[in-house]
């Protein structure tokens, strides 16, 4: 049954998507949600907002789990003699981009190159250090006339290396961070399909986070939870993670302990993978998460939330590597929670 | 066999299929052999002679008719810089070396074939999150760089990947319109036009083809091919980096080396080689009459199996011709279709019309 999660993430995976063009992303969510959910609808901001109504009568309190759709990219800066220049979208290491081929989406998608000019082209200062984002170009192999007539500054970027195996239960791909954490929602929903629920649930699929996480702000506002669950990823370890820092491939999702997440939710997590046999770590972090928990944080009179993460190495590489299992993990343990929920949770909750 | 002339108004698609297979065939320099099978099956039925010799090297000649024939060696190297497996560690991750003058800003966050079997690895870094900006004001170097297989240990690694096995970038070949990106294009467009001339040699000279091994590391292959087959010149098809991208201020670039969309880079010097001047003449005014677009490379730096051949026996007369391509020695090279086909009936045109006598001393 959880297997189909490949049908979903591989063409997730294939997808462009960066932080405010995540319609693609959202529109492949729905054709896969709709089936399993009550109600499904795209809000304002672009987040994919769907419901599996609980059959509790009368009002029922929410449980909300969101994961960011959007991922890492860049965005034309300009064009220099039938070469694009480019910002970054999010975050990357400038040591990443020489050679890698992306898409531009003009007015039709383009494939392209990033190169780094020879040091002759570059300015001194740079001397024989890392070129910068900004002296990279992209090169489109197309005439200068016609990139003037296709590009235009402020169109998107997105990686475009397709998703590959590295071993059977191990993939590799741009924008696992964060569609790993999407899989994991569907696996979720599907292991709850046929199993009442005494609580609503709401499955966000979010905008923006690696700009400014106001898509999960937004999704927590309009959908009133009186619990959330975040989902994203965290650092799988390789070779170069610190050991403190960085979680194995293989050993089930981290819970994250921070301030800002609830105690209470993060005991009920702990309490459900126990129930659900799933291998779980404490991830210690000491102020924030570093996740779109924050916006959902802040909402209304406060929301109380947990932070679950799939281990991932190489983040905000165009290689991102992740084990299968660690997303199926992920998705039953939300299952778990979601189907323990009941009139007493939020008294346990409570704090003193 | 008939001589025909290549077909020089297009690149067949049969070709540009050839060249795909070819660039997305694995040859780090002495490890040629997948490459040297595909290019035995397309030359066999063209060739008198056909034989692979001890250091891996394709050689094939092909006998004109007539008399006073000169002997031509053309030659392409099939080998490309790489990698090589060095250890597994512990954990699964595989250390590696370079092989060859790789391009080692281009390193990063690629996925590579490794070995016989093509086993996909990648090299990720760490997250930028994890580090600082010192660090990342440095240059990657190789050894602090890891290949992950997906391997749950050393003993699950070594079960699939050894040291020792050869390793190159993992980069499907891809056609828009008339440029074309692709790993290895240096030297595999080389291939591909000696491919094509061995089918269409005028039968006033006697061909000998050389598909050379181990270019990147030394030129090794091309010296023993050029010492074996003792030919009376030699013209060595390479690939040149067309270093033509605009200056970051605006100014001129001087020093581009080549230009894409120029048509074949002549070679007059390199760092290795002076070209024989009877042969520069003959190649630059062939392409001037031919009324097709021919550049003068850059003077400099690089070298190509001339810088082998050249001194070869009692010294052989020598000239390079290259496709010019953007981003050489890296995971993904850019070339376009019509200087391609601009060298190969340049060349083609040369062996047409080239008689003994041209190369008698002034």
């Amino acid at each position: 049954m959880t297997d189909d999660l490949l049908d979903l993430l591989m063409d997730l995976l294939r997808l462009p998507g960066i932080s405010g063009h995540e319609g693609l992303v959202a529109a492949r969510l729905q054709e896969s949600w709709a089936p399993l959910v009550d109600e499904l609808h795209v809000d304002l901001l672009g987040n994919l907002v769907a419901t599996r109504n609980g059959v509790t009568p009368g009002p029922r309190p929410t449980m909300l789990i969101t994961a960011h759709m959007d991922s890492v990219g860049f965005i034309v800066r300009g064009i220099l003699d039938g070469f694009v220049q480019v910002s970054q979208v999010g975050r990357f290491d400038d040591r990443l981009l020489p050679g890698q081929s992306v898409t531009v989406h003009g007015a039709r998608p383009i494939p392209g190159l990033i190169v780094a000019p020879a040091r002759a082209g570059l300015p001194e200062k740079i001397g024989g250090g890392v070129v910068p984002t900004k002296y990279l170009l992209v090169d489109l192999g197309l005439p200068a006339g016609e990139i003037q007539r296709v590009v235009k500054v402020g169109d998107s970027l997105s990686f475009d290396n397709p998703p590959r195996f590295l071993a059977d239960d191990v993939i590799c791909g741009h924008s696992l961070d964060n569609r790993a954490s999407l899989a994991a929602l569907e696996v979720c929903l599907k292991a709850l399909a046929g199993i009442e629920l005494k609580w609503d649930l709401v499955m966000a699929a979010t905008v923006q986070e690696e700009t400014t996480a106001y898509g999960a702000q937004s999704a927590g506002h309009t959908t009133g939870p009186a619990a959330a669950i975040v989902v994203d990823v965290t650092y799988g370890r390789a070779y170069a993670e610190p050991e403190n820092e960085s979680f194995p491939l293989g050993g089930g999702p981290t819970n994250a302990w921070s301030a800002e997440v609830h105690p209470g939710v993060y005991r009920e997590i702990e309490a459900a993978a126990e129930r659900a046999g799933v291998a779980l770590t404490r991830e210690i972090l000491p102020s924030d998460t570093g996740t779109e928990a924050r916006g959902i944080l802040i909402g209304g009179a406060g929301i109380p939330l947990g932070v679950l993460s799939i281990p991932l190495r190489y983040m905000h590489n165009p290689v991102e590597v992740v084990m299968l299992s660690d997303i199926r993990q992920t998705g039953l343990l939300l299952a778990e929670v979601v189907a323990g929920l009941d009139d007493e949770f939020l008294r346990r909750l409570a704090l003193d | 066999m008939p001589s025909s002339e290549p077909n020089a108004t297009r690149i067949t698609e049969g070709q540009i299929r050839l060249l795909r297979s070819l660039t997305e065939t694995t040859g780090v320099s002495g490890g040629e052999g997948a490459v040297r099978r595909l290019v035995r099956a397309e030359v066999e039925t063209h060739v008198d002679d056909l034989w692979t010799d001890a250091l891996g090297n394709l050689l094939a000649v092909r006998r004109g008719r007539g008399r006073g024939r000169l002997k031509v060696m053309l030659a392409a190297h099939m080998d490309e810089v790489g990698f090589m497996i060095t250890e597994a560690d512990t954990d699964g991750f595989l250390a590696f070396e370079a092989v060859g003058r790789i391009d080692r800003d281009g390193i990063a966050g690629k996925s590579l074939w490794i070995g016989d079997d093509r086993h996909l690895g990648v090299i990720g870094i760490k997250p930028i999150h994890l580090t600082d900006e010192r660090e990342r004001s440095r240059r990657l170097t190789i050894d602090s760089l890891r290949i992950d297989i997906g391997a749950d240990g050393r003993e699950a690694a070594l079960e699939r990947v050894r040291p020792g096995d050869r390793a190159s970038f993992a980069t499907e070949f891809r056609r828009m319109r008339g440029t074309l990106f692709g790993k290895a294009l240096d030297d595999r467009l080389g291939v591909a036009s000696l491919i094509e001339l061995l089918r269409h040699v005028p039968d006033s000279v006697d061909l000998m083809a050389a598909f050379t091994v181990q270019e990147e590391i030394g030129q090794i292959g091309a010296r023993v091919a050029a010492q074996a087959l003792d030919p009376d010149l030699a013209v060595v098809l390479d690939c040149t980096p067309a270093r033509d991208l605009p200056v970051w201020d605006g100014s001129e670039n001087r020093t581009y080396n080549a230009r894409l969309g120029a048509g074949p880079a002549i070679y007059a010097a390199d760092k290795a080689t002076v070209s024989d001047p009877r042969l520069f003449a003959l190649f630059t005014e062939t392409a001037a009459r031919m009324g097709r677009p021919y550049q003068i490379r850059q003077p400099g730096g690089g070298k190509t199996d001339a810088a082998a051949i050249h001194l070869a026996n009692g010294g052989v007369p020598c000239i390079s011709i290259s496709v010019p391509a953007r981003y050489l020695h890296g995971p993904a090279g850019m070339a376009r279709i019509a200087d391609w086909r601009g060298s190969v009936s340049l060349v083609h045109q040369v062996l047409s019309s080239i008689r003994p006598a041209m190369l008698k001393r002034h």
